[in-house]
């Protein structure tokens, strides 16, 4: 299995580890906002920042496996279609098609600034993903009240549903592909259309396993009284920081 | 009594026959009962009265009356019953919501309001304390297993559900979980066993036989499972003979192994060397984790060698295209869930000839009907049963006729009729010179058939 698990919280030390999760996702949200409104120079610092973080997190080497795609292909990517393409549909009327490649330092200057947003904003959200303990969100989360009213626990199980079936897709894709391979068919070794047909007739295996899975899951939860919540018991021993 | 079923049927809605016809049940205190019967016949469904999930969450027909401690479950709260009864499912992997396991146990204390202090009393007796902080998914079956367990114990409950425990445990993994059953049972706890692994359920004090969703066997006496009339019930008897051991000869190799070493942050095979020879059956066996499965994932380049050679027919495998050597070996699958992806059966049947580009797919209706699958040839292979799929999937890798088929643990969700089918069908294949290499746990099955074994221990053959 390739690193899947990585994706997800571990134990470890450090603020962002013990903040509350609550703050982290204020935080997270300024973080977003300034992100989007920011010129390259600032976005240059947010970079450096979430780098102090991850490094100060002691996870650099996970977020680097996490973010190798990005960086290898897709901020390229970016960064070259602004260089050849940003004149052609720059302007008070872009034209519908644009086949006239034109190398220009604005495109250049364009392009990084949409990668690094986009980077900022993927790893922003990684590094809360890697550090916030999920339990300790629906936790901080089924607290919460709303001139009075607690948030239901259909949308907590959200939280918890979706921070489990994420990865447990992406599973279940690499072994689907894992048995086409070994019946001769391998999405990753044929075209671009074949592949993006072949994902698409993936969806249906996979929504099937999902929805199949979703029900044990609502079951499994059903099982361990989610939502219950006859004693209020805190068992958490970390104390929340800023 | 902790548990009193009377007069319970039950039938999923859209069903043409009803799951579960006219239950009347009373397990006491402190017994430790086996639950047996062929795939589909309702066993599960039985369970999942027991625990409230029927009628709550399933609300489709149920009549009669199910008290878990004096509790009826149609009148209370699925969360007023759990604390009575915990389950650790067939797919326990869906049991598991968080990425470690110290917060996979606290979630269920949370939810019922236990004192932390307990934390430390259940993964003492489960065996859990170095293990806290590690993702329940890098753990193995037993250790996830137990992780489940122990969050089921949080509430204390007087009944303990296990459904078909054993299917992905080693021998030692079931040593360990059978002594952790008999220490919970000796505490007074309520064991219900769901199996088809009779051997495993002998440790039972009581069995039942349920067939077309009724008991039809309730008893005490042990040498139930020793009988011949039980395998017409759809078990496996206790000392059901699978054959005789084979008798190896000596043939040309055709696949050759030398110095094979993997690592994937850890090293998990290391110097493998091995011959197998055309028309061989060998079964390889070694605790999970051993490095099994990824050994037999080279054969067919689903792994690349990192270091090492494998030569297969003469040529390197480096030299063959993924289709030439999907062509070559037909690779099954151990969750046939993963393996079906078409429509239809007939189109997931084609789909192997199409990517392997053979053009004259004769033997698909040679091998449907093998496979009694003929009839069924335009249902959606997701409709079926997982015992089922299991046998789509092998039809969708045998109708490329490969020479050499590998099968990674082909019993898991099989009942015995559905086991004794696939064993015929790997006589059949090995008669006609085929080359068979089965993972297992479990060597028996295979007595007739295996003429070696390779034993893997920490990523190397040490048998063989």
């Amino acid at each position: 299995m390739k690193n899947i698990f990585d994706f997800e919280y571990r134990e470890g030390s450090g603020i962002f580890y013990t903040l509350d999760p609550l703050i982290k996702v204020f935080l997270v949200m300024i973080f977003w906002i300034l992100t989007l409104y920011s010129g390259l120079s600032s976005l240059v610092l947010l970079t450096a920042v979430i780098f102090i973080i991850v490094i100060y997190s002691g996870l650099t080497e996970r977020f680097l496996r996490q973010t190798r795609f990005f960086f290898l292909f897709v901020f390229p990517f970016i960064v070259i279609f602004q260089v050849l393409f940003h004149w052609s549909f720059a302007g008070e009327n872009p034209g519908l098609f644009f086949f006239n490649p034109k190398v220009s330092i604005d495109g250049f200057v364009i392009g990084v600034k949409v990668g690094l947003r986009l980077f900022c904003l993927l790893s922003s959200s990684i590094i809360f993903i890697m550090t916030t303990s999920p339990l300790r969100l629906i936790r901080r989360i089924s607290e919460i009240r709303v001139i009075g009213f607690q948030i239901p626990a259909s949308v907590t199980f959200l939280f918890v549903f979706i921070n489990r079936s994420v990865t447990l897709i992406f599973n279940d894709l690499e072994r689907i592909l894992e048995a086409q391979k070994a019946r001769g068919f391998s999405l990753r070794d044929v075209g671009i259309r074949k592949r993006i047909l072949g994902y698409i007739a993936l969806l249906i295996p996979l929504l099937t396993i999902s929805l199949e899975r979703a029900q044990k899951q609502a079951i499994a939860l059903e099982l361990r009284g989610f939502g219950s919540k006859k004693v209020d018991i805190k068992t958490d021993s970390q104390s929340f920081k800023m | 009594m902790v548990i009193d079923i009377e007069n319970l049927s039950f039938s999923f809605l859209g069903a043409k026959k009803p799951a579960l016809r006219d239950i009347n049940l009373r397990i006491e205190r402190g017994e430790f009962v086996a639950i047996l019967g062929p795939n589909g016949c309702g066993k599960t469904t039985l369970a999942l009265c027991m625990t409230g999930i029927i009628p709550h969450f399933f609300r489709e027909r149920f009549e009669g009356r199910v008290l878990i401690n004096g509790k009826d479950t149609r009148e209370n709260e699925i969360h007023d019953i759990v604390p009575n009864v915990g389950i650790l499912m067939q797919d326990y992997e869906s049991q598991i919501f968080f990425p470690t396991v110290e917060d996979e146990i606290r979630f269920q204390m949370e939810n019922f309001g236990i004192s932390p202090k307990k934390m430390e009393e259940i993964s003492k007796e489960m065996k859990l304390s170095p293990l806290l902080k590690r993702n329940p998914f890098e753990l193995s079956e037993g250790e996830k297993q137990r992780t489940i367990i122990a969050s089921i114990l949080a509430t204390d409950p007087d009944i303990l559900i296990l459904d078909e425990p054993t299917s992905q445990l080693d021998s030692e993994e079931r040593e360990h979980l059978l002594r952790i059953l008999r220490h919970l049972n000796a505490r007074g706890k309520t064991i219900i066993l769901i199996t088809h692994n009779t051997y495993f359920a002998r440790h039972c004090s009581r069995f039942l036989v349920i067939r077309d969703g009724r008991i039809v066997e309730d008893t005490r006496d042990r040498s139930l499972l020793e009988k011949a009339h039980i395998s017409n019930l759809g078990i496996e008897p206790i000392n059901y003979n699978w054959g005789n051991h084979a008798i190896s000869t000596g043939c040309e190799s055709q696949i050759v192994i030398r110095d094979l070493s993997y690592e994937i942050e850890k090293p998990v095979l290391k110097k493998i060397n091995a011959d197998i020879g055309d028309g061989e059956f060998i079964l390889i066996l070694g605790k999970n984790g051993s490095g099994k499965t990824t050994l037999v994932k080279h054969l067919n380049k689903l792994l690349r060698v990192q270091r090492g050679e494998i030569i297969i027919n003469g040529n390197s495998i480096e030299e063959y295209s993924q289709r030439e050597i999907s062509k070559l070996i037909g690779f099954i699958f151990q969750n046939p869930e993963h393996q079906i992806f078409r429509n239809s059966v007939e189109d997931e049947l084609r789909f192997t000839l199409d990517a392997l580009g053979i053009v004259n797919g004769n033997n698909l209706n040679n091998v449907l009907e093998l496979f009694n699958l003929k009839e069924y040839r335009d249902r959606s292979p997701h409709a079926f049963s997982t015992g089922e799929k299991q046998r789509i999937a092998l039809a969708s890798v045998l109708v490329s006729k490969p020479d050499i088929i590998i099968l990674d643990e082909p019993m898991t969700y099989l009942d015995f009729e559905a086991k004794k089918h696939l064993i015929e069908y790997l006589t059949t294949l090995k008669e006609s010179g085929k080359t068979i290499i089965v993972i297992s746990h479990y060597p028996d099955y295979y007595a007739s058939l295996t003429d070696r074994r390779f034993v893997i221990a920490n990523g190397k053959i040490t048998e063989g």
